[in-house]
């Protein structure tokens, strides 16, 4: 059992379960959510936890903006990655309201970057200014 | 705020052709009045003053003749039968000058309008003139004609002819007078009349050219730059591809122009914008498979001894590739359909088999639908294997993308007479007949929410096309309680 966990939110299975493999074979545990709704919930309980969430552009429920909102009120905004198939996703990520994206299709060595860089860093306190660094 | 246009382009252009074309028909009006004036005029003072004139010119000649015949000397008496015959022409002169010339009492129209030139030129006395010179004329001549017949039988004529002679030629001087005063009033008169004429062509002239600048320009403003705002905005159209309404307000021919540039523009702008989601959502759909694929690919040949996640990207491959393929080849056919250049090359097939072959594909990439499938009744059908199976399989999956979540779609495969009919039933209260009928505008796609996640399928108007190149149809249904059906009708 990691003191650390990535969230993966996100209505494909099979996607879910590729971030378990990759994510777990670095010594960190996966929560799944398929949706907004149970990514927000798995977030309250597992707050300490979570050092990264990879957040999908397309989901049923919410609307990303408010999901995405939403999340940043738990979490700092660094902490949260959306990860979408869309064109321009860097736009995507900005029409939302965050600062960093994953770019699908990726690769798993991009996805295990984020993993580690996420791990390594102490997570950082709400009060705290976000480093606006956007994934490659 | 500009203020529309009440009064349409035509109505402009109308009414300044008419300004145009009363001022010539005014002008030709003048003239026409001008001239039949002059006409008139000239032809007044021929008749009656110029004739006249030269008949008085003979009259006095016959009255001198008659002067010098009575003043000759005793010993040589004048011929009287000459004498008779003058003072007959005279006397002929005068009968005729009085019923032909005579300006008094004279009725006709043009000599009254000339008593009304004559009283303007205050020369009304020229007529009591005439009239006293014909009445002295008259008593002269009877009092020569009592000489005449008072002469003897010697042959001497009464020396008071004499006088009466002179004074005949000076009634006759007077006639000539009162003629010439004629001639010079109507000349006058003439003269008056041409300049009314040209005072009023020229006013005529100049009130129509005035008119037709003034309604001109107002024509000009009110097209030229609405005119220039539309090129402005067709050029800004085709060079940015920024559509702006136009704004045109009016309900003249402008305002209908730029009605129907702003429909045309807003119809090409929804059209970009229609194949820009259409190619977002083709992306979506294929970079979303292609996550996994590569990710459980790229685990496989890294952990080559795996054979839990070797099996998984395998099977990922086969359940996504059928899909990816289908996709790839929805967007090539409808490039080839908007080319007008679909590739039709008819067999016979089995269609029951055909369908039932893509109902599997589509249960691999969408397990948690279920098809009721009705096509036991086989047959066979004279089609292109390669559109017909595409066009089947965008009809299940854009079902299976609608249809409400854990509900049935019932397929059934049905020969009737000499047709083949393919309906698609499914339950859609969510979808709006609107929504139905929009499937089938080229780049069409639809992307729906359901228990499941988002489904996304390509729409309808390639599967049109592909009916329609087998001298089929393909209709969207719409049943009662939200019931939708696609009904693909085929010749057999």
């Amino acid at each position: 059992m990691s003191d650390e966990a990535v969230l993966i939110i996100d209505d494909d299975s099979d996607l879910r379960d590729l971030v378990r493999f990759v994510v777990e074979a670095n010594g960190i545990d996966v929560v799944e959510a398929a949706t907004c709704a149970e990514g927000i919930a798995a977030v309250r309980a597992n707050r300490d936890l979570i050092c990264l969430v990879l957040l999908d552009y397309s989901m049923p429920g919410m609307d990303p903006t408010s999901c995405a909102r939403e999340l940043c009120r738990l979490l700092d905004a660094t902490m949260i990655v959306l990860c979408t198939a869309a064109v321009d996703p860097s736009a995507r990520a900005a029409e939302v309201g965050l600062s960093r994206w994953l770019a699908k299709p990726f690769a798993i060595e991009a996805l295990e970057s984020l993993v580690r860089e996420a791990a390594r860093h102490p997570r950082p306190r709400m009060t705290v200014s976000a480093d606006h660094k956007a994934a490659s | 705020m500009r203020k529309p246009a009440a009064v349409s382009v035509g109505k402009r252009l109308a009414a300044l052709v008419g300004v145009q074309a009363a001022t010539a028909a005014m002008l030709l009006a003048v003239a026409f009045a001008g001239y039949g004036r002059l006409a008139s005029d000239l032809g007044f003072m021929h008749r009656y003053v110029l004739t006249p004139i030269e008949a008085i010119s003979e009259a006095m000649e016959n009255a001198a003749q008659l002067k010098l015949a009575a003043e000759a000397p005793a010993k040589s008496p004048p011929d009287e039968a000459l004498m008779q015959h003058w003072k007959r022409d005279v006397g002929l002169f005068l009968e005729r000058y009085r019923t032909e010339w005579a300006v008094a009492g004279n009725t006709s129209e043009d000599a009254l309008r000339f008593h009304a030139d004559l009283e303007r030129a205050n020369e009304g006395t020229l007529v009591s003139d005439e009239r006293t010179a014909m009445h002295d004329v008259e008593a002269s001549l009877e009092r020569i004609d009592t000489g005449l017949s008072a002469s003897g039988t010697d042959g001497q004529i009464p020396a008071r002819i004499d006088n009466d002679a002179r004074d005949l030629r000076t009634a006759l001087r007077k006639l000539l007078r009162v003629n010439v005063g004629f001639i010079e009033v109507e000349n006058a008169a003439i003269e008056r009349r041409s300049r009314q004429t040209y005072w009023w062509m020229s006013a005529v002239g100049l009130l129509g050219l005035f008119g037709s600048l003034a309604l001109g320009l107002h024509v000009r403003q009110a097209i030229a730059p609405r005119i220039q705002r539309l090129v402005r905005q067709v050029q800004k159209f085709k060079e940015l591809g920024v559509h702006e309404r136009a704004l045109e307000e009016g309900r003249d021919e402008i305002a209908i122009l730029a009605n129907a540039l702003d429909a045309g523009f807003a119809a090409i702008a929804a059209r970009d914008h229609e194949r820009e989601q259409f190619l977002a959502i083709v992306a979506h759909e294929l970079k979303t498979p292609l996550t996994s694929i590569l990710g459980f690919t790229e685990l496989a040949l890294a952990q080559p001894e795996n054979a839990d996640i070797r099996a998984r990207a395998l099977g990922l491959v086969r359940s996504h590739a059928g899909r990816l393929g289908r996709l790839i080849d929805d967007l090539l056919l409808a490039a080839s359909t908007r080319s007008g250049a679909l590739p039709f090359r008819p067999q016979s097939l089995d269609p029951a088999a055909l369908t039932q072959k893509v109902i599997g594909e589509v249960v691999v990439t969408m397990p948690t639908r279920h098809f009721d499938v009705d096509v036991s009744r086989s047959t066979h059908l004279l089609a292109d294997e390669h559109l017909l199976t595409q066009a089947v399989w965008t009809l299940l999956t854009y079902a299976a993308a609608v249809a409400e979540a854990g509900r049935t779609i019932n397929v059934r495969l049905e020969p009737t007479g000499a047709h083949l009919r393919l309906e698609v039933a499914f339950d859609a209260p969510a979808v709006l007949a609107e929504e139905m009928e929009r499937a089938f505008e080229p780049f069409a796609s639809v992307q729906y929410e359901g228990g499941s996640g988002i489904r996304s399928a390509v729409g309808l108007f390639l599967c049109r096309e592909i009916a329609r190149v087998h001298g089929g149809t393909l209709l969207a249904m719409n049943r009662a309680q939200g019931q939708r059906m696609l009904v693909l009708d085929l010749p057999a």
